[in-house]
């Protein structure tokens, strides 16, 4: 064994090393040294050592185990313990350029580092103590790459605390490393995708792969990789608007303080990339998976979820005519072209489920797209695919319903027969008089007292025309509505004095659009008189017989 | 049972074949072994080629295919092996498009079940088992080369690549030759390799050369390569996988005397050559126990040679191993033979950490 040989470090380290602000960061440039060096496998573990007597106290050992090149006695004393001595600066194999990623384990505040490492026949132990002056060893057994052990005393519950940072650190900066990197044992290996896309596209090219995604609600996000490493990742549309994105490339670097991505030629060629990725491929990805959502019959929210970044993507790039896009009330898939058609022909309506009333104006040729209850996106996408709002189907047409048996038609017997004479001997000509439930799902005249119609219980367009107070025509059948404010109290009048009620029933209509001409109160007023007493005279002469 | 216990080969000059449960533990030993090693990038890609071998046994391919050829020089599968695996990986998207639902086929083999030899809807169902597996491993060639740019000096007009090319020797082992390498453009010189922006293509002429030296060791290989107008070789590495010493294949003479007895049934050492040239290695040195450098193969004329090229290209070598034996009982063994060549190697064991 050689003569162990001390070594003071420079002063710059204690600078360089408290730029971490995290002092767990020194993990991910163990890695990074560890995939530099050549190993596609790269165990990280922690473990408490018990010390003494005191089950509280013990020593954290944070180990990084790679199986690379390793070091010899001139890279140790050139590289490892020297600053800025990188040799791998501008090789674009590597991903560490400055020569600074090995000290970054005096930023925990250590209390001893040893490094065990093997290389062209030379074994090294090479122990650092706390003030960071260290002693080389040569070792009797080789060692397979290099292996670092991070010694510090700490209480059992620090542990604790210190391996779930770590573990956490570790996850954040090397889950997506183009090798294998295990924390005590288990592979942190993900995927590399846009976790909770709705859609991605990828591109792979010698040195660079990118994945571009939509997220719900159009979010932004944005991961810089080298080989897998982390570099900068973040949330905001800081890159891109809309889209969130992954690139790994081997030309991409960190800044010397690694907190942020080097805005340089290659960063430059690798947003080209991403932005030509958002840009060219990703508004298809998006429509075809709107197909696949309507044809998997998928929930309200996912479908809406969707729809809502459709609505925005199709502000900036082409909808494709021909793809189902949209649902219609009876399942039946809507194109885009589909539903421009009927936003020019002015037949194109919303409305959430089926009705007797949708189900009516789909049968008139009306275009109704499904739009669940809250879902805005679909809502959006909607108004964007028509040039302006679409309006809910039961706003615009109206369609009171019959009354709810035959014993509600027998009561509204007297009173619909007193309306109809007493309107027919003041001179208005209406074709009828028909109660009716003005209650039905969405309906926009559950308030209304009235509605003309031309067809009553069908299908109307609606307008304020519809509930005017004079100009009845000839062909208008007056529809009452049976729920309507003040009219059972009618109703129940009309069962003793039905001239009175039909009387009171048509003051009360006209009331509700509007005011009554005196002359006309008068006229009805009379009219209602003079039906009650003929009806009275002819009882009267039916006893006197 | 062990489970890397043999059945009795059938042994032809240079193959032995191995059938059924024999088959199965040999994959299973060797994928693992390979696993165990922690390949660097020096070395074949451990990853892809464990998995390789996982796919060449029968619990893989369900009898699809009656025996492993397993070189007996090596002890690695054969070629024929490697290149099957690889082409049915190819396939695998194609065929497992054409074969009916999983479900499908379990009902109509259920149906099929009880008679004398499988039936057409049960070899079915395995050859969609097979191809299925296949599909989730890199079915990568045993041959490929890729060259990666690692830095560029306009001024001098001056590139500096990394070349890497594996490829299945002849000799029955696994190689990937490493090469750094410098070309600087020259009216007077053919170009080696072709920068396009970042791409960088070899050329046909550098293909073949390498091609043609990977069966050489790193020195003779740097030498070669040296001589070439325009080219500046900095490093040459060759990492092997094997050979592989399992019962039938031929082992040195220092490991078999380490040996109570001929190899039992389910012994298995794989090992891991490292043979590098280089400026930057410290000192020359051989550290392998299974194989010499080639200037100790030499005579003194021939080492004179060489040691005139060391100085004129200022590079030295250094060979190495690394072994992987089937349980913690054959460690031991492993370092008594390596001791006996005058070696200390690392030794992993299937079965416990490294020593």
């Amino acid at each position: 064994m050689s003569r162990p040989h001390d070594v003071e470090v420079g002063d710059a380290l204690a600078e360089l090393v408290d730029q971490f602000a995290d002092p767990l960061v020194f993990l991910r440039e163990l890695v990074q040294n560890a995939l530099d060096a050549g190993s596609p496998e790269v165990d990280v573990y922690a473990e408490l050592r018990p010390s003494g007597d005191d089950p509280d106290q013990g020593v954290m050992v944070i180990g990084v185990d790679d199986y690379g090149e390793g070091m010899d006695r001139q890279i140790i004393d050139t590289r490892l313990t020297r600053l800025f001595s990188s040799a791998k600066d501008g090789d674009l194999t590597k991903i560490g350029k400055f020569g600074i990623g090995f000290v970054s384990v005096f930023a925990l505040r250590p209390d001893a580092v040893c490094v065990d490492t093997s290389r062209g026949g030379e074994h090294w132990r090479i122990l650092f103590r706390a003030d960071r002056s260290f002693v080389r060893i040569a070792r009797e057994h080789p060692v397979d790459g290099t292996k670092i052990q991070v010694f510090k005393a700490v209480t059992r519950a620090e542990y604790g605390d210190l391996a779930a940072r770590a573990e956490k650190t570790l996850r954040h900066w090397c889950k997506h490393v183009s090798g294998t990197v295990r924390w005590n044992d288990d592979d942190i290996a993900e995927p590399f995708d846009v976790p909770g896309a709705l859609c991605s596209v990828r591109s792979e090219a010698e040195g660079i792969r990118v994945v571009a995604s939509y997220l719900p609600g159009g979010a932004s996000s944005f991961g810089f990789y080298n080989r897998g490493l982390t570099l900068l990742e973040g949330t905001g549309s800081g890159f891109i608007d809309g889209v969130a994105f992954k690139v790994d490339s081997r030309y991409l670097e960190h800044t010397l303080a690694r907190n942020d991505i080097m805005r340089d030629a290659n960063f430059d060629k690798a947003m080209a990339v991403v932005e030509g990725l958002a840009r060219e491929q990703l508004p298809a990805a998006l429509w075809q998976r709107v197909q696949q959502v309507l044809e998997a019959e998928a929930d309200t929210r996912s479908l809406d979820a969707v729809h809502r970044v459709a609505a925005r993507v199709a502000a900036s790039s082409e909808v494709p005519s021909q793809i189902p896009l949209l649902r219609a009330i009876d399942g039946a898939p809507l194109t885009a072209a589909a539903v421009r058609k009927a936003a020019k022909a002015g037949t194109l309506r919303n409305a959430e489920q089926r009705s007797a009333l949708a189900d009516a104006a789909v049968a008139a040729g009306v275009t109704v797209v499904e739009v669940r209850s809250g879902c805005a996106g679909t809502l959006a996408l909607l108004g964007w695919l028509a040039d302006g709002e679409v309006h809910h189907v039961a706003r615009t047409f109206i369609m009171p319903g019959p009354l709810r048996d035959a014993e509600e038609q027998t009561r509204w017997a007297p009173l619909r027969a007193a309306t109809e004479a007493l309107l027919q001997a003041a001179g208005v000509r209406v074709a009828g008089v028909v109660p009716a439930r003005f209650d039905y799902a969405g309906s926009c005249i559950a308030r209304r007292l009235f509605v003309l119609q031309r067809e009553p219980l069908s299908l109307s367009p609606w307008a304020e025309e519809v509930v005017r107070p004079a100009e009845w025509k000839r062909k208008d059948t007056v529809v009452i509505n049976a729920a309507g404010d003040g009219v059972d109290a009618v109703l129940t009048l009309a069962q003793r004095e039905p001239e009175l009620a039909a009387y009171a029933l048509v003051k009360l209509l006209h009331l509700a659009v509007g005011p009554l001409p005196v002359e006309v109160d008068a006229q009805l007023c009379s009219a209602s008189a003079e039906l009650r007493a003929t009806r009275l005279s002819e009882r009267l002469g039916v006893v006197a017989r | 049972m062990d489970p890397l216990e043999f059945a009795s080969p059938s042994v032809s000059a240079e193959e032995l074949a191995l059938e059924g449960d024999a088959a199965q533990r040999y994959v299973d030993g060797l994928s693992r072994a390979i696993a165990r090693a922690r390949l660097s990038d020096q070395y074949p890609p451990g990853k892809r080629l464990a998995a390789q071998v996982s796919a060449m046994g029968p619990a893989a391919h369900g009898g699809l295919y009656p025996e492993l050829r397993v070189d007996r020089r090596s002890g690695l599968p054969s070629y024929r092996e490697w290149t099957r695996v690889s082409a049915d990986a190819e396939l695998s998207s194609k065929i497992l498009a054409e074969l009916p639902p999983e479900d499908e086929l379990r009902a109509r083999a259920q149906r099929e079940a009880g008679g004398a030899h499988d039936g057409i809807w049960t070899k079915q169902l395995r050859k969609l088992c097979y191809h299925r597996l296949l599909s989730t491993i890199d079915g990568t060639p045993p041959s490929q080369m890729v060259v990666k740019l690692r830095r560029v000096d306009p001024g001098q007009r001056r590139a500096w690549f990394h070349v890497v090319l594996d490829k299945l020797d002849q000799s029955g082992v696994f190689v990937r030759s490493c090469l750094d390498l410098a070309q600087t453009a020259s009216f007077w010189s053919r170009p080696m390799l072709r920068l396009d922006d970042d791409a960088v293509r070899e050329t046909q002429a550098l293909r073949t050369i390498i091609y043609r030296l990977t069966s050489l060791d790193a020195e003779l290989t740097f030498v070669r390569l040296a001589d070439t107008e325009g080219l500046t070789i900095e490093r040459v590495i060759k990492g092997t996988v094997g050979p592989v010493y399992v019962p039938g294949v031929a082992m040195p003479e220092a490991l078999r005397a380490e040996l109570p007895g001929p190899p039992a049934p389910g012994f298995l050492m794989a090992t891991f050559g490292l043979d590098m040239a280089a400026g930057d290695v410290a000192e020359d040195g051989d550290n392998d126990p299974v194989e010499d450098l080639l200037t100790e193969r030499l005579d003194p004329e021939g080492q004179a040679a060489y040691a005139a090229a060391r100085q004129r290209y200022g590079y030295r070598v250094y060979k190495d191993r690394k072994l992987v034996v089937s349980s913690p009982a054959l460690v031991d063994v492993a370092h008594r033979f390596c001791a006996r060549m005058g070696t200390r190697n690392v030794v992993y064991a299937l079965r416990g950490g490294a020593t």
